[in-house]
Protein backbone atom coordinates (compact mmCIF):
# COMPACT_ATOMS: atom_id res chain seq x y z
CA UNK A 1 0.00 0.00 0.00
CA UNK A 2 3.00 2.16 -0.10
CA UNK A 3 2.24 4.17 3.12
CA UNK A 4 -1.49 4.94 2.01
CA UNK A 5 -2.73 3.82 5.29
CA UNK A 6 -0.16 5.63 7.29
CA UNK A 7 -1.59 8.80 4.99
CA UNK A 8 -5.19 8.17 6.36
CA UNK A 9 -4.11 7.22 9.46
CA UNK A 10 -1.65 10.41 9.71
CA UNK A 11 -4.57 12.90 8.42
CA UNK A 12 -7.65 11.80 10.34
CA UNK A 13 -5.14 12.30 13.52
CA UNK A 14 -4.40 15.90 12.47
CA UNK A 15 -7.99 16.39 10.94
CA UNK A 16 -9.37 15.06 14.73
CA UNK A 17 -7.45 17.87 16.61
CA UNK A 18 -8.18 20.59 13.89
CA UNK A 19 -9.78 23.63 15.53
CA UNK A 20 -11.38 24.70 11.86
CA UNK A 21 -11.93 21.32 11.42
CA UNK A 22 -14.14 21.30 14.43
CA UNK A 23 -15.65 24.66 13.76
CA UNK A 24 -16.39 23.80 10.39
CA UNK A 25 -18.21 20.37 11.75
CA UNK A 26 -20.35 22.02 14.11
CA UNK A 27 -21.39 24.95 11.41
CA UNK A 28 -22.51 22.40 9.30
CA UNK A 29 -24.14 19.95 12.31
CA UNK A 30 -26.45 23.47 12.45
CA UNK A 31 -27.61 23.65 8.75
CA UNK A 32 -30.58 21.67 8.92
CA UNK A 33 -31.48 23.10 12.36
CA UNK A 34 -31.38 26.26 10.93
CA UNK A 35 -32.87 24.99 7.75
CA UNK A 36 -35.97 23.32 10.00
CA UNK A 37 -36.19 26.36 11.84
CA UNK A 38 -36.71 28.40 8.23
CA UNK A 39 -39.10 26.13 7.67
CA UNK A 40 -41.25 26.38 10.53
CA UNK A 41 -41.22 29.80 9.88
CA UNK A 42 -41.89 29.87 6.26
CA UNK A 43 -44.86 27.72 6.88
CA UNK A 44 -46.42 29.61 9.73
CA UNK A 45 -48.16 32.26 7.44
CA UNK A 46 -49.90 29.30 5.02
CA UNK A 47 -50.65 27.42 8.86
CA UNK A 48 -52.94 30.83 9.84
CA UNK A 49 -54.39 30.90 6.44
CA UNK A 50 -55.64 27.41 6.29
CA UNK A 51 -56.78 27.86 9.98
CA UNK A 52 -58.67 31.39 9.27
CA UNK A 53 -60.34 29.79 6.07
CA UNK A 54 -61.81 26.22 8.62
CA UNK A 55 -58.94 23.97 6.41
CA UNK A 56 -56.39 23.75 9.16
CA UNK A 57 -54.65 20.43 9.10
CA UNK A 58 -56.15 17.31 10.49
CA UNK A 59 -54.50 15.34 12.98
CA UNK A 60 -53.53 12.38 10.43
CA UNK A 61 -51.92 15.27 8.08
CA UNK A 62 -50.05 16.97 10.69
CA UNK A 63 -48.74 13.27 12.12
CA UNK A 64 -46.74 13.21 8.94
CA UNK A 65 -46.08 16.86 8.37
CA UNK A 66 -42.37 16.33 9.22
CA UNK A 67 -40.90 14.43 6.24
CA UNK A 68 -40.48 17.59 4.04
CA UNK A 69 -38.61 19.23 6.26
CA UNK A 70 -36.64 16.54 7.57
CA UNK A 71 -35.34 15.76 3.78
CA UNK A 72 -34.95 19.35 3.26
CA UNK A 73 -32.96 20.10 6.06
CA UNK A 74 -30.80 17.03 5.53
CA UNK A 75 -30.40 18.24 1.92
CA UNK A 76 -30.05 21.70 2.64
CA UNK A 77 -26.84 20.18 4.77
CA UNK A 78 -25.81 17.64 2.26
CA UNK A 79 -25.34 20.87 -0.19
CA UNK A 80 -23.28 22.59 2.39
CA UNK A 81 -21.58 19.51 3.85
CA UNK A 82 -20.51 18.27 0.30
CA UNK A 83 -18.93 21.93 -1.06
CA UNK A 84 -16.90 21.97 2.52
CA UNK A 85 -15.64 17.99 1.84
CA UNK A 86 -15.03 19.18 -1.57
CA UNK A 87 -13.03 22.74 -0.12
CA UNK A 88 -11.33 20.24 2.67
CA UNK A 89 -9.52 17.98 -0.17
CA UNK A 90 -8.99 20.61 -2.43
CA UNK A 91 -7.37 22.71 0.02
CA UNK A 92 -5.34 19.37 1.74
CA UNK A 93 -2.47 18.18 -1.06
CA UNK A 94 -2.17 21.13 -2.38
CA UNK A 95 -1.84 22.38 1.20
CA UNK A 96 0.46 20.56 2.49
CA UNK A 97 2.68 21.00 -0.80
CA UNK A 98 2.63 24.67 -0.10
CA UNK A 99 3.93 23.67 3.66
CA UNK A 100 5.82 21.15 3.19
CA UNK A 101 4.64 18.50 4.88
CA UNK A 102 4.49 16.63 1.52
CA UNK A 103 7.92 16.60 1.31
CA UNK A 104 8.19 15.20 4.27
CA UNK A 105 5.62 12.50 3.85
CA UNK A 106 8.38 10.87 1.00
CA UNK A 107 11.24 11.29 2.84
CA UNK A 108 9.47 8.32 5.42
CA UNK A 109 7.46 6.05 5.00
CA UNK A 110 5.02 7.35 2.12
CA UNK A 111 5.21 6.84 -1.53
CA UNK A 112 4.00 10.28 -3.58
CA UNK A 113 1.08 8.19 -4.81
CA UNK A 114 0.44 6.85 -0.89
CA UNK A 115 -0.43 10.81 -0.73
CA UNK A 116 -2.90 10.68 -2.84
CA UNK A 117 -4.36 7.32 -1.63
CA UNK A 118 -4.20 8.08 1.41
CA UNK A 119 -6.20 11.08 1.02
CA UNK A 120 -8.88 8.89 -1.10
CA UNK A 121 -8.83 6.30 1.88
CA UNK A 122 -10.74 9.32 3.92
CA UNK A 123 -13.18 10.11 1.30
CA UNK A 124 -15.70 7.58 2.32
CA UNK A 125 -15.19 7.98 6.37
CA UNK A 126 -15.81 11.62 5.61
CA UNK A 127 -18.83 11.37 3.25
CA UNK A 128 -20.32 8.74 5.68
CA UNK A 129 -19.84 11.36 8.65
CA UNK A 130 -21.07 13.83 6.33
CA UNK A 131 -24.36 12.35 5.80
CA UNK A 132 -24.47 10.81 9.49
CA UNK A 133 -24.25 14.31 11.03
CA UNK A 134 -26.47 15.81 8.90
CA UNK A 135 -29.22 13.32 9.19
CA UNK A 136 -29.08 12.86 13.00
CA UNK A 137 -29.61 16.94 13.54
CA UNK A 138 -31.94 17.07 10.81
CA UNK A 139 -34.25 14.23 12.76
CA UNK A 140 -33.41 15.31 16.09
CA UNK A 141 -34.91 19.09 14.42
CA UNK A 142 -38.03 17.76 12.87
CA UNK A 143 -38.82 15.05 15.64
CA UNK A 144 -38.83 18.60 18.33
CA UNK A 145 -41.29 20.23 16.07
CA UNK A 146 -42.97 18.18 13.81
CA UNK A 147 -44.60 14.08 13.48
CA UNK A 148 -42.82 11.47 11.15
CA UNK A 149 -46.20 9.53 10.56
CA UNK A 150 -47.61 8.21 7.48
CA UNK A 151 -47.95 11.65 4.83
CA UNK A 152 -51.57 12.25 4.52
CA UNK A 153 -53.11 14.65 2.09
CA UNK A 154 -56.58 15.55 2.02
CA UNK A 155 -57.72 12.73 3.95
CA UNK A 156 -55.69 10.28 1.63
CA UNK A 157 -52.91 8.48 2.82
CA UNK A 158 -50.39 8.90 -0.03
CA UNK A 159 -47.33 6.81 1.76
CA UNK A 160 -46.74 4.94 4.83
CA UNK A 161 -43.99 5.97 7.68
CA UNK A 162 -42.20 2.64 6.35
CA UNK A 163 -42.54 3.73 2.66
CA UNK A 164 -41.52 7.12 3.28
CA UNK A 165 -38.06 5.55 5.59
CA UNK A 166 -37.18 3.07 2.59
CA UNK A 167 -37.69 5.80 0.27
CA UNK A 168 -35.02 8.01 2.11
CA UNK A 169 -32.75 5.36 2.36
CA UNK A 170 -32.37 4.65 -1.01
CA UNK A 171 -31.95 8.63 -1.66
CA UNK A 172 -29.36 9.09 0.67
CA UNK A 173 -27.84 6.19 -0.78
CA UNK A 174 -28.04 7.33 -4.05
CA UNK A 175 -25.96 10.67 -3.07
CA UNK A 176 -22.78 8.64 -1.68
CA UNK A 177 -21.05 7.71 -4.58
CA UNK A 178 -21.62 11.10 -5.85
CA UNK A 179 -20.26 12.62 -2.70
CA UNK A 180 -17.43 10.46 -2.91
CA UNK A 181 -16.48 10.90 -6.15
CA UNK A 182 -16.83 14.82 -5.00
CA UNK A 183 -14.01 13.94 -3.00
CA UNK A 184 -11.73 12.82 -5.41
CA UNK A 185 -12.77 15.78 -7.78
CA UNK A 186 -11.32 17.89 -5.23
CA UNK A 187 -7.82 15.72 -4.67
CA UNK A 188 -8.09 16.13 -8.73
CA UNK A 189 -7.57 19.57 -8.28
CA UNK A 190 -5.49 19.83 -4.88
CA UNK A 191 -2.97 17.91 -7.44
CA UNK A 192 -3.67 19.75 -10.66
CA UNK A 193 -3.31 23.29 -9.01
CA UNK A 194 0.15 25.09 -7.88
CA UNK A 195 -1.11 26.44 -4.21
CA UNK A 196 -4.14 25.49 -2.06
CA UNK A 197 -5.55 29.00 -2.69
CA UNK A 198 -5.79 27.76 -6.59
CA UNK A 199 -7.02 23.56 -5.79
CA UNK A 200 -10.17 25.37 -4.26
CA UNK A 201 -10.75 27.49 -6.38
CA UNK A 202 -10.33 25.40 -9.53
CA UNK A 203 -12.31 22.72 -7.22
CA UNK A 204 -15.25 25.18 -6.50
CA UNK A 205 -15.51 27.02 -9.60
CA UNK A 206 -15.98 23.90 -11.81
CA UNK A 207 -18.55 22.70 -9.40
CA UNK A 208 -20.94 25.42 -9.32
CA UNK A 209 -19.50 26.22 -12.94
CA UNK A 210 -21.37 22.85 -13.75
CA UNK A 211 -23.74 23.43 -11.05
CA UNK A 212 -24.82 26.36 -13.02
CA UNK A 213 -24.52 24.99 -16.89
CA UNK A 214 -25.95 21.10 -16.50
CA UNK A 215 -29.22 22.21 -17.44
CA UNK A 216 -28.12 22.92 -21.08
CA UNK A 217 -26.89 19.02 -21.43
CA UNK A 218 -30.06 17.76 -20.61
CA UNK A 219 -30.34 14.49 -20.09
CA UNK A 220 -26.38 13.55 -20.14
CA UNK A 221 -26.06 15.68 -17.31
CA UNK A 222 -26.66 12.49 -15.78
CA UNK A 223 -23.75 11.10 -17.34
CA UNK A 224 -21.29 13.56 -14.83
CA UNK A 225 -21.45 12.57 -11.04
CA UNK A 226 -21.90 15.85 -9.94
CA UNK A 227 -25.33 15.82 -11.39
CA UNK A 228 -25.80 13.42 -8.59
CA UNK A 229 -24.53 15.95 -5.73
CA UNK A 230 -27.02 17.84 -3.72
CA UNK A 231 -26.63 21.26 -4.78
CA UNK A 232 -27.43 24.66 -5.26
CA UNK A 233 -29.70 23.93 -8.78
CA UNK A 234 -30.34 20.06 -7.26
CA UNK A 235 -31.31 17.03 -9.55
CA UNK A 236 -29.95 14.64 -6.87
CA UNK A 237 -31.94 11.82 -5.46
CA UNK A 238 -32.42 14.02 -1.98
CA UNK A 239 -33.98 16.83 -4.37
CA UNK A 240 -36.12 14.33 -5.71
CA UNK A 241 -37.16 12.80 -1.61
CA UNK A 242 -37.95 16.45 -1.18
CA UNK A 243 -40.64 15.95 -3.68
CA UNK A 244 -41.92 12.83 -2.64
CA UNK A 245 -42.26 13.88 1.07
CA UNK A 246 -44.67 17.01 0.15
CA UNK A 247 -47.05 14.77 -1.64
CA UNK A 248 -45.87 16.07 -4.84
CA UNK A 249 -44.72 13.15 -6.26
CA UNK A 250 -44.68 9.33 -6.44
CA UNK A 251 -43.01 8.51 -9.32
CA UNK A 252 -39.37 8.28 -8.15
CA UNK A 253 -36.79 8.36 -10.02
CA UNK A 254 -36.28 6.74 -13.42
CA UNK A 255 -34.24 3.66 -13.51
CA UNK A 256 -32.08 5.29 -15.85
CA UNK A 257 -30.87 8.08 -13.48
CA UNK A 258 -31.41 5.48 -10.48
CA UNK A 259 -28.44 3.72 -11.69
CA UNK A 260 -26.45 6.38 -12.90
CA UNK A 261 -26.19 7.80 -9.89
CA UNK A 262 -25.33 4.52 -8.25
CA UNK A 263 -22.49 3.36 -10.96
CA UNK A 264 -21.15 6.32 -13.07
CA UNK A 265 -19.62 8.04 -10.11
CA UNK A 266 -17.07 5.07 -9.20
CA UNK A 267 -15.01 5.05 -12.45
CA UNK A 268 -15.21 8.88 -12.51
CA UNK A 269 -13.65 8.67 -9.19
CA UNK A 270 -10.88 6.06 -10.30
CA UNK A 271 -10.39 8.39 -13.26
CA UNK A 272 -10.21 11.40 -11.00
CA UNK A 273 -7.42 9.76 -8.28
CA UNK A 274 -5.40 7.98 -11.59
CA UNK A 275 -4.85 11.64 -12.38
CA UNK A 276 -4.26 13.25 -9.41
CA UNK A 277 -1.62 10.60 -8.88
CA UNK A 278 0.15 10.99 -12.08
CA UNK A 279 0.27 14.68 -11.50
CA UNK A 280 1.50 14.22 -7.99
CA UNK A 281 4.22 11.69 -9.41
CA UNK A 282 5.87 13.87 -11.94
CA UNK A 283 5.72 17.26 -10.38
CA UNK A 284 8.38 18.30 -8.04
CA UNK A 285 6.89 18.53 -4.38
CA UNK B 1 29.20 1.38 2.32
CA UNK B 2 28.32 4.75 1.74
CA UNK B 3 25.24 6.30 3.35
CA UNK B 4 25.01 8.30 0.46
CA UNK B 5 26.40 8.07 -2.79
CA UNK B 6 26.42 10.56 -6.09
CA UNK B 7 27.67 10.04 -9.50
CA UNK B 8 27.91 12.49 -12.34
CA UNK B 9 24.33 13.67 -11.16
CA UNK B 10 23.18 16.91 -13.61
CA UNK B 11 19.95 18.88 -12.94
CA UNK B 12 19.12 21.17 -15.81
CA UNK B 13 15.74 23.88 -15.73
CA UNK B 14 15.13 24.13 -19.46
CA UNK B 15 18.58 25.26 -20.72
CA UNK B 16 19.54 26.30 -17.51
CA UNK B 17 22.15 23.48 -16.10
CA UNK B 18 22.54 24.22 -12.19
CA UNK B 19 24.16 21.21 -11.18
CA UNK B 20 26.93 19.86 -13.67
CA UNK B 21 27.64 16.41 -13.41
CA UNK B 22 28.47 16.37 -9.42
CA UNK B 23 30.25 13.14 -7.97
CA UNK B 24 30.58 12.74 -4.13
CA UNK B 25 30.09 9.95 -1.26
CA UNK B 26 28.95 10.44 2.00
CA UNK B 27 30.35 7.20 4.16
CA UNK B 28 28.75 5.54 6.95
CA UNK B 29 29.07 7.41 10.27
CA UNK B 30 30.40 10.87 8.75
CA UNK B 31 29.08 14.58 9.20
CA UNK B 32 29.11 15.11 5.56
CA UNK B 33 28.82 19.42 5.01
CA UNK B 34 27.67 20.38 1.95
CA UNK B 35 28.40 24.16 1.83
CA UNK B 36 28.26 27.13 -1.10
CA UNK B 37 26.77 30.59 -1.48
CA UNK B 38 23.32 30.96 -2.31
CA UNK B 39 22.23 29.94 -6.02
CA UNK B 40 25.00 26.99 -5.84
CA UNK B 41 23.04 24.18 -6.03
CA UNK B 42 23.22 22.85 -2.65
CA UNK B 43 19.50 23.13 -2.00
CA UNK B 44 18.89 21.28 -5.65
CA UNK B 45 21.45 18.84 -5.17
CA UNK B 46 19.84 17.86 -1.59
CA UNK B 47 16.75 17.63 -3.36
CA UNK B 48 17.74 15.40 -6.33
CA UNK B 49 19.25 13.29 -3.23
CA UNK B 50 15.99 13.03 -1.65
CA UNK B 51 14.08 12.26 -4.44
CA UNK B 52 12.15 15.48 -4.65
CA UNK B 53 13.80 16.69 -7.93
CA UNK B 54 13.97 14.42 -10.98
CA UNK B 55 17.71 14.55 -11.79
CA UNK B 56 18.46 15.39 -15.44
CA UNK B 57 21.24 12.85 -15.65
CA UNK B 58 23.34 10.80 -13.05
CA UNK B 59 23.01 8.40 -10.52
CA UNK B 60 22.09 8.40 -6.90
CA UNK B 61 21.57 6.33 -3.67
CA UNK B 62 20.31 6.55 -0.72
CA UNK B 63 21.28 4.14 1.78
CA UNK B 64 20.92 1.56 -0.97
CA UNK B 65 17.82 2.75 -2.34
CA UNK B 66 17.52 5.06 -5.32
CA UNK B 67 15.31 8.40 -4.21
CA UNK B 68 12.20 7.50 -5.90
CA UNK B 69 11.88 4.13 -3.32
CA UNK B 70 13.56 6.08 -0.05
CA UNK B 71 9.53 5.25 1.54
CA UNK B 72 11.04 1.74 1.64
CA UNK B 73 13.79 3.12 3.96
CA UNK B 74 10.75 4.02 6.91
CA UNK B 75 12.61 5.55 9.53
CA UNK B 76 16.20 4.96 8.44
CA UNK B 77 16.58 8.26 7.07
CA UNK B 78 15.41 11.33 8.38
CA UNK B 79 15.38 14.94 7.06
CA UNK B 80 14.91 18.32 8.00
CA UNK B 81 14.05 20.95 5.75
CA UNK B 82 15.35 24.29 5.92
CA UNK B 83 11.90 26.19 6.20
CA UNK B 84 11.11 24.10 9.36
CA UNK B 85 7.99 22.13 8.17
CA UNK B 86 5.51 21.52 10.58
CA UNK B 87 1.46 21.30 11.11
CA UNK B 88 0.77 24.43 11.88
CA UNK B 89 -2.88 23.70 13.38
CA UNK B 90 -0.89 21.38 15.73
CA UNK B 91 1.17 20.96 18.99
CA UNK B 92 4.22 20.85 19.33
CA UNK B 93 3.21 17.33 20.83
CA UNK B 94 1.01 16.90 18.36
CA UNK B 95 3.24 16.96 15.49
CA UNK B 96 5.69 14.65 16.96
CA UNK B 97 2.74 12.23 17.00
CA UNK B 98 1.50 13.44 13.38
CA UNK B 99 5.13 12.65 12.39
CA UNK B 100 5.32 9.42 13.88
CA UNK B 101 2.54 8.25 12.31
CA UNK B 102 4.01 9.30 8.82
CA UNK B 103 6.69 6.58 9.63
CA UNK B 104 6.36 2.79 9.14
CA UNK B 105 9.50 1.93 11.65
CA UNK B 106 9.13 1.60 15.42
CA UNK B 107 9.52 2.34 17.96
CA UNK B 108 9.38 5.57 18.45
CA UNK B 109 11.44 7.70 20.95
CA UNK B 110 9.39 9.58 23.83
CA UNK B 111 8.10 12.77 22.63
CA UNK B 112 8.32 14.67 25.83
CA UNK B 113 12.30 13.34 25.99
CA UNK B 114 12.78 14.55 22.45
CA UNK B 115 11.03 17.90 23.18
CA UNK B 116 13.29 18.04 26.20
CA UNK B 117 16.31 17.51 24.26
CA UNK B 118 16.22 20.29 21.79
CA UNK B 119 14.57 22.56 24.71
CA UNK B 120 11.06 23.18 23.62
CA UNK B 121 9.78 21.92 27.21
CA UNK B 122 7.99 25.20 27.71
CA UNK B 123 6.22 24.95 24.59
CA UNK B 124 4.95 21.19 24.38
CA UNK B 125 1.38 21.85 24.07
CA UNK B 126 1.64 25.62 22.08
CA UNK B 127 0.23 25.44 18.66
CA UNK B 128 3.20 25.11 15.70
CA UNK B 129 1.63 28.43 14.40
CA UNK B 130 2.59 30.42 17.05
CA UNK B 131 6.68 29.27 17.43
CA UNK B 132 8.91 31.15 16.04
CA UNK B 133 11.06 29.98 12.75
CA UNK B 134 13.57 28.73 15.55
CA UNK B 135 11.26 27.23 17.83
CA UNK B 136 9.90 25.48 14.52
CA UNK B 137 13.74 24.55 13.38
CA UNK B 138 13.72 22.97 16.71
CA UNK B 139 10.70 20.90 16.34
CA UNK B 140 11.51 19.70 13.14
CA UNK B 141 14.66 18.40 14.12
CA UNK B 142 13.24 16.30 17.43
CA UNK B 143 10.31 15.36 14.44
CA UNK B 144 13.53 14.13 12.45
CA UNK B 145 15.21 11.93 16.10
CA UNK B 146 11.65 10.15 15.95
CA UNK B 147 12.87 6.93 14.54
CA UNK B 148 16.34 7.16 15.56
CA UNK B 149 17.14 7.54 11.93
CA UNK B 150 20.86 6.53 10.14
CA UNK B 151 20.73 9.00 8.01
CA UNK B 152 20.02 12.25 9.15
CA UNK B 153 19.69 15.60 6.22
CA UNK B 154 19.84 18.82 7.18
CA UNK B 155 19.21 21.68 4.73
CA UNK B 156 20.76 25.03 6.49
CA UNK B 157 19.66 23.50 9.82
CA UNK B 158 21.05 26.42 12.04
CA UNK B 159 19.58 29.39 9.82
CA UNK B 160 17.32 31.51 11.82
CA UNK B 161 18.33 29.77 15.45
CA UNK B 162 19.93 32.15 18.16
CA UNK B 163 23.58 31.61 19.60
CA UNK B 164 21.58 29.39 22.34
CA UNK B 165 19.51 27.52 19.85
CA UNK B 166 23.10 27.09 17.15
CA UNK B 167 24.96 25.70 20.15
CA UNK B 168 22.41 23.08 21.38
CA UNK B 169 21.87 22.25 18.03
CA UNK B 170 25.39 21.55 17.64
CA UNK B 171 26.19 19.53 20.28
CA UNK B 172 23.01 17.32 19.53
CA UNK B 173 24.71 16.60 16.06
CA UNK B 174 27.72 15.90 17.92
CA UNK B 175 26.41 13.64 20.06
CA UNK B 176 24.45 12.10 17.13
CA UNK B 177 27.30 11.56 15.24
CA UNK B 178 29.09 9.64 18.65
CA UNK B 179 26.13 7.61 18.55
CA UNK B 180 26.80 6.37 14.77
CA UNK B 181 24.53 8.33 12.56
CA UNK B 182 25.51 9.81 9.25
CA UNK B 183 24.70 13.18 8.90
CA UNK B 184 24.54 15.16 5.98
CA UNK B 185 24.31 18.87 6.23
CA UNK B 186 24.06 22.11 3.73
CA UNK B 187 24.90 25.58 5.68
CA UNK B 188 26.20 28.89 5.43
CA UNK B 189 27.32 29.13 8.84
CA UNK B 190 30.96 27.70 7.57
CA UNK B 191 32.27 28.49 10.87
CA UNK B 192 29.85 26.33 12.79
CA UNK B 193 30.11 23.93 10.22
CA UNK B 194 34.18 23.57 10.70
CA UNK B 195 33.31 22.12 14.53
CA UNK B 196 31.05 19.32 13.08
CA UNK B 197 31.71 18.04 10.37
CA UNK B 198 34.19 15.18 9.37
CA UNK B 199 34.28 15.56 5.42
CA UNK B 200 33.18 18.80 3.49
CA UNK B 201 31.98 19.72 -0.22
CA UNK B 202 32.21 23.41 -1.45
CA UNK B 203 30.06 23.79 -3.99
CA UNK B 204 30.20 26.54 -6.16
CA UNK B 205 27.71 27.53 -9.42
CA UNK B 206 26.85 23.94 -9.61
CA UNK B 207 30.27 22.20 -9.45
CA UNK B 208 32.01 20.61 -6.65
CA UNK B 209 35.14 22.41 -6.21
CA UNK B 210 36.73 21.04 -3.42
CA UNK B 211 35.29 17.34 -1.74
CA UNK B 212 37.23 15.57 1.08
CA UNK B 213 37.88 15.03 4.12
CA UNK B 214 37.86 18.51 6.83
CA UNK B 215 41.99 18.62 7.40
CA UNK B 216 42.45 17.88 3.76
CA UNK B 217 40.48 20.44 2.62
CA UNK B 218 41.44 22.81 5.59
CA UNK B 219 45.08 21.65 3.98
CA UNK B 220 44.57 24.11 1.16
CA UNK B 221 44.84 27.04 2.79
CA UNK B 222 47.96 26.04 4.92
CA UNK B 223 50.96 28.05 3.53
CA UNK B 224 48.32 30.79 2.32
CA UNK B 225 49.52 34.76 2.08
CA UNK B 226 47.61 37.67 1.15
CA UNK B 227 50.14 40.13 -0.44
CA UNK B 228 48.98 43.90 -0.72
CA UNK B 229 51.85 45.52 -2.34
CA UNK B 230 52.51 48.99 -5.01
CA UNK B 231 52.84 48.72 -8.05
CA UNK B 232 50.89 45.27 -8.07
CA UNK B 233 51.91 43.88 -11.76
CA UNK B 234 55.72 44.41 -10.16
CA UNK B 235 54.76 42.44 -7.16
CA UNK B 236 53.24 39.99 -9.14
CA UNK B 237 56.36 39.28 -11.40
CA UNK B 238 58.61 39.32 -8.09
CA UNK B 239 56.87 36.21 -6.74
CA UNK B 240 56.42 34.40 -9.81
CA UNK B 241 59.90 34.72 -10.15
CA UNK B 242 60.42 33.55 -6.18
CA UNK B 243 61.21 30.54 -6.10
CA UNK B 244 58.93 28.15 -4.08
CA UNK B 245 55.98 30.78 -4.78
CA UNK B 246 53.24 30.07 -6.11
CA UNK B 247 50.59 33.07 -7.47
CA UNK B 248 46.97 31.84 -7.23
CA UNK B 249 43.87 33.86 -8.25
CA UNK B 250 42.57 36.42 -6.23
CA UNK B 251 39.39 38.76 -6.58
CA UNK B 252 40.85 41.42 -5.05
CA UNK B 253 42.35 44.18 -7.39
CA UNK B 254 44.65 45.28 -4.70
CA UNK B 255 46.49 42.13 -3.33
CA UNK B 256 47.58 39.12 -4.54
CA UNK B 257 47.25 35.58 -2.79
CA UNK B 258 50.21 33.33 -2.69
CA UNK B 259 50.97 29.82 -1.57
CA UNK B 260 54.04 29.18 -0.10
CA UNK B 261 56.45 26.22 0.50
CA UNK B 262 59.41 26.02 2.54
CA UNK B 263 61.11 28.72 3.89
CA UNK B 264 59.44 30.88 0.71
CA UNK B 265 57.62 33.42 2.60
CA UNK B 266 60.41 35.79 4.07
CA UNK B 267 62.65 35.38 0.88
CA UNK B 268 59.66 36.31 -0.57
CA UNK B 269 59.14 39.89 1.34
CA UNK B 270 62.44 39.97 0.82
CA UNK B 271 62.48 39.76 -2.63
CA UNK B 272 59.59 42.23 -2.80
CA UNK B 273 61.08 45.07 -0.97
CA UNK B 274 64.14 44.68 -2.86
CA UNK B 275 62.55 44.55 -5.76
CA UNK B 276 61.12 48.26 -5.20
CA UNK B 277 57.62 47.00 -3.96
CA UNK B 278 56.29 49.09 -1.61
CA UNK B 279 54.61 46.41 0.80
CA UNK B 280 51.52 47.28 2.85
CA UNK B 281 50.37 44.05 4.38
CA UNK B 282 52.40 40.51 4.45
CA UNK B 283 49.49 37.84 5.75
CA UNK B 284 48.91 34.49 6.19
CA UNK B 285 45.77 33.30 6.07
CA UNK B 286 44.20 31.22 8.31
CA UNK B 287 43.63 27.65 8.31
CA UNK B 288 39.52 28.02 7.91
CA UNK B 289 36.46 26.61 6.31
CA UNK B 290 36.04 30.09 5.90
CA UNK B 291 39.64 31.28 4.19
CA UNK B 292 39.43 27.84 1.89
CA UNK B 293 35.92 29.14 0.79
CA UNK B 294 36.61 32.58 0.28
CA UNK B 295 39.77 31.62 -1.85
CA UNK B 296 37.83 29.25 -3.46
CA UNK B 297 35.05 32.24 -4.01
CA UNK B 298 37.91 33.88 -5.53
CA UNK B 299 39.25 31.74 -7.59
CA UNK B 300 35.77 31.14 -9.36
CA UNK B 301 35.14 34.78 -9.55
CA UNK B 302 38.95 35.09 -11.41
CA UNK B 303 38.30 31.99 -13.21
CA UNK B 304 34.47 33.13 -14.22
CA UNK B 305 35.54 36.66 -14.92
CA UNK B 306 32.70 38.23 -13.39
CA UNK B 307 32.41 39.52 -9.18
Amino acid sequence: MKGTLLVARSEWYRDLRSRAGWLLAVVIALVPVVRVFAWRVAEAPDRLRRAQSGAAASADELAGAGWAPLVESWRFGLVLGGLALLIHFARGLAGDRDSGIARLAVTRSVSRTGLVGGRALLAPLYVVLLVAVTGASAWLAVRANYGLGDLVVDGYTLMTAEELFAELRRSVLLTLPALVCLCCAGIAASALARSAVGAVALATVAFLGFDLFKEVLGRKALLVFSSHVPSIFDESAMAEMVQVALGYSDAGMSEQAVNAALWLPWPQAVLALALAAVVVARRPL
Amino acid sequence: MAAVEVRSLRKRYGRNEVVHGLSFSVEEGAVYGLVGPNGSGKTTTLSCVLGLLRPTSGDVRVLGEPPGRLHRLGGRLAVVFDTAIAARELTVRQNLRYLARLNRARPWRDEDELIAEVGLEPLADARASSLSLGQRKRLAIAGALLAQPELLVLDEPLSGLDTLGVRQCLRLFRRLSESGVTLLLSSHRLHEMQEIVSHVGVLLGGDLRVDGPLDEVLGRARGCYRVAATPLDRARQVAEATDGVEVLPAESPTELRVRVTGDAAPRLSRALVEGGCELAAFEREQESLQAVFEALVDEYVAAEGRS
